[in-house]
């Protein structure tokens, strides 16, 4: 002892020991007993609770892991870093606190892991708040129905499956028919629409390659600043995977309880779910239908169940969630997909075959549905999108006959001439959200016929020209109608007129 | 016991009762024997560690007791004071790395009053202050 001279002791030394004084006692401790794949199964701690932060103690410093599996004689904890310092034998300590991660305006622009570390090479993430990743949903009374649209700028979903503020919309079809693009869509517009929604993207078990793909675009079209990106890779160990949406959403939700509105988007659950059953089979949890454990319907029901419209005693806020399902083969029937259609409160469905023949967004006309969104809808796009859905509808059930069209009664004839101005209506390039105004022109134009000389293959060419001139010769009635309100008689009449013009030039 | 299974929480707390009573080993033959019989002589090592733990919660601490020197009998008074232990078994070890004060290692429980333990938080404290 006689070399240790500590004879210049500087404050920020005193300071240290002063720390270290609070530190004296008895503490509670565990040992790791196996490790492996992820999980460490640990022998006493008795008293630590589900979802708590354990420390391990390694060579290397601290890993942390959460408590998931809580036993008579151990409890299974998944770490949260790798297992690859994690000995038999190290020591476990309680960190006396449930998950949680940093929620603020400073994570806007930002793309982190689930636990908040930054993945885009800024600096770190300092924010005033934490926010848990475990969280009660609001209760009854703390709610309101859902009422404020949030547009996504598609006019197929905002005129048929119109989605509001705190809705849970389920995104869902196979690989490669274009969900990831809607919500890439939803989300540029809503800075165009300057709605003032803030952006949550989480990319479970994404490639990295197309999380930058997208966090690039997003930057382009400058989005970035209102956008929060958690990212997750398929190397990424299966508990970060796990955690990622709730972590996601706990970042939403600040901005939620602050007034504020979020839209948060799982990309994608199906992922989720499949990390999920890892974790859960090498817990040693009994496996059900498909491996997945009992509770995987709870796993996704707690998560959609915080995104919420907010009473005005609570500030108002929300929280809407489009969450993603990718299907086999177009099995809407299976487990994963049955379950979160049953939680969400209605469904876009996305049709290989419509993608394929060049109908994007491929969404499904009879398949898709919003429960909630007709009281959300804007009333400009209500009052001419009414008939849409069954009109489209029937044309996709008649669309087979089109090809003996000779054969066919004039009133059918007219109906699949009609539908196949409106596919094409539809159609809708990506990165190119519509406004209010935008919708309301083109779907009034078709519905009132005005575009019925146009062949189907100008049906684009006359819409696009209708928008044109609407924008330059009639900029103010157009600016009105954006606003949202029912449109007046006037501004229709001048719709029509204008579109007629469009389709004289259009036809040549 | 044998021809059903006991959680190994239960046969700690048997052993213990027994290791109490006088019988400890006739109990300690007997739950050598279930595991063996039911194929669980690595959880061995856990099976003491659950005895140790529920004996000190009835006063008999068993504990790995390291220090710098030999500890004199006041010390162990102390530490069994502190530990709350009517009878302290004490695995003593010597380590003069540990540099001074006392480490003290039982089922469950730690504290580690070294000195060498404190210089090592000392310069976490100052490596987490040099990564801020």
């Amino acid at each position: 002892m006689t070399n240790i001279t500590v004879t210049e002791l500087t404050k920020e030394l005193k300071d240290a020991i002063a720390q270290l004084e609070t530190s004296e006692g008895l503490e509670t401790v565990g040992v790791v007993t196996r490790v492996g794949d992820g999980i460490a199964w640990i022998h006493g701690l008795k008293n630590a609770g589900y979802s708590e932060v354990l420390e391990i103690k390694t060579d290397e410093g601290v890993t942390e892991a959460f408590a998931l599996n809580l036993m008579e004689d151990e409890i299974g904890a998944v770490l949260l870093g790798s297992d690859e310092n994690v000995r038999a034998g190290s020591t476990v300590r309680l960190k006396g606190e449930v998950l949680s991660v940093p929620v603020g305006e400073e994570l806007l622009g930002r793309v982190v892991d689930p636990l908040g570390r930054p993945l885009d090479g800024g600096p770190a993430i300092k924010t005033k708040q934490t926010g848990p990743v475990e969280r009660e949903a609001i209760g009854v009374m703390g709610r309101k129905s859902v009422h404020e649209p949030m547009m996504t700028g598609i006019v197929a979903i905002d005129a048929m499956f119109p989605i509001g503020r705190g809705q849970r919309e389920l995104i869902i079809g196979d690989r490669q028919t274009g969900k990831t693009a809607i919500l890439l869509d939803t989300m540029i517009n809503q800075a165009r629409q300057k709605s003032g929604i803030i952006n949550v993207y989480v990319a479970i078990g994404q490639k990295r390659s197309k999380v930058a793909q997208l966090v690039e675009r997003l930057k382009q079209e400058g989005v970035m600043e209102q956008t929060i990106v958690v990212a997750t890779s398929p190397s990424d160990p299966a508990s970060l995977v796990y955690l990622a949406p709730y972590a996601a959403t706990a970042m939403g939700e600040y901005f939620r309880d602050n007034s504020k509105h979020a839209l948060i988007m799982y990309d994608d659950l199906s992922k989720h779910a499949v990390a999920y059953r890892q974790m859960s089979l090498l817990l040693r949890r009994p496996p059900g239908r498909e491996a997945y454990p009992g509770d995987v319907f709870y796993l996704h029901s707690r998560l959609l169940e915080r995104s919420a419209k907010l009473s005005d005693d609570l500030g108002g806020g929300s929280l809407t969630a489009l969450p993603v399902i990718e299907t086999q083969a177009g099995d809407i029937s299976a487990y994963i997909p049955t379950n979160v259609i049953s939680i969400t409160d209605g469904q876009i469905f996305m049709e290989t075959d419509l993608f394929n023949q060049g109908i994007r967004p491929a969404i499904s006309a009879g398949l898709s549905v919003s429960r909630v969104g007709g009281n959300a809808q804007t009333k400009a796009v209500k009052s001419v999108s009414s008939r849409l859905k069954l009109g489209l509808s029937q044309f996709r059930e008649l669309a087979s006959f089109v090809q003996f069209g000779s054969d066919l009664d004039d009133a059918t004839k007219a109906q699949i001439e009609r539908g196949q101005r409106l596919t094409e209506l539809l159609k809708q390039h990506q990165y190119q959200p519509m406004g209010v105004w935008e919708q309301v022109a083109s779907i009034y134009a078709v519905n009132e016929g005005a575009f019925d000389s146009v062949p189907v293959a100008k049906i684009k060419e006359a819409q696009s020209s209708l928008l044109t001139r609407l924008w330059t010769e009639h900029k103010d009635a157009m600016r009105t109608l954006n606003k949202g309100a029912a449109p007046e008689e006037e501004t229709l009449n001048t719709i029509k007129k204008v579109a007629l013009e469009a389709a004289k030039d259009a036809r040549g | 016991m044998s021809g059903r299974t006991v959680t190994r929480r239960r046969l700690a707390e048997f052993v213990a009762n027994e290791l109490q009573t006088g019988g400890g080993e006739e109990a300690i033959t007997k739950a050598a024997a279930y595991l063996i019989e039911s194929g669980k002589k690595r959880d061995v090592g856990l099976l003491v560690r659950d005895i140790e733990e529920i004996l000190a919660s009835k006063g008999t601490v068993v504990a790995d007791i390291t220090s710098a020197r030999p500890l004199s009998s006041e010390d162990k008074t102390a530490i069994a004071k502190l530990l709350g232990a009517s009878q302290l078994h004490a695995r003593e070890t010597i380590d003069p790395s540990v540099l001074g004060g006392v480490r003290i290692e039982m089922s469950g429980k730690r504290l580690d009053a070294t000195l060498k333990h404190k210089i090592d938080l000392l310069k976490e404290i100052d490596s987490r202050k040099g990564t801020k």
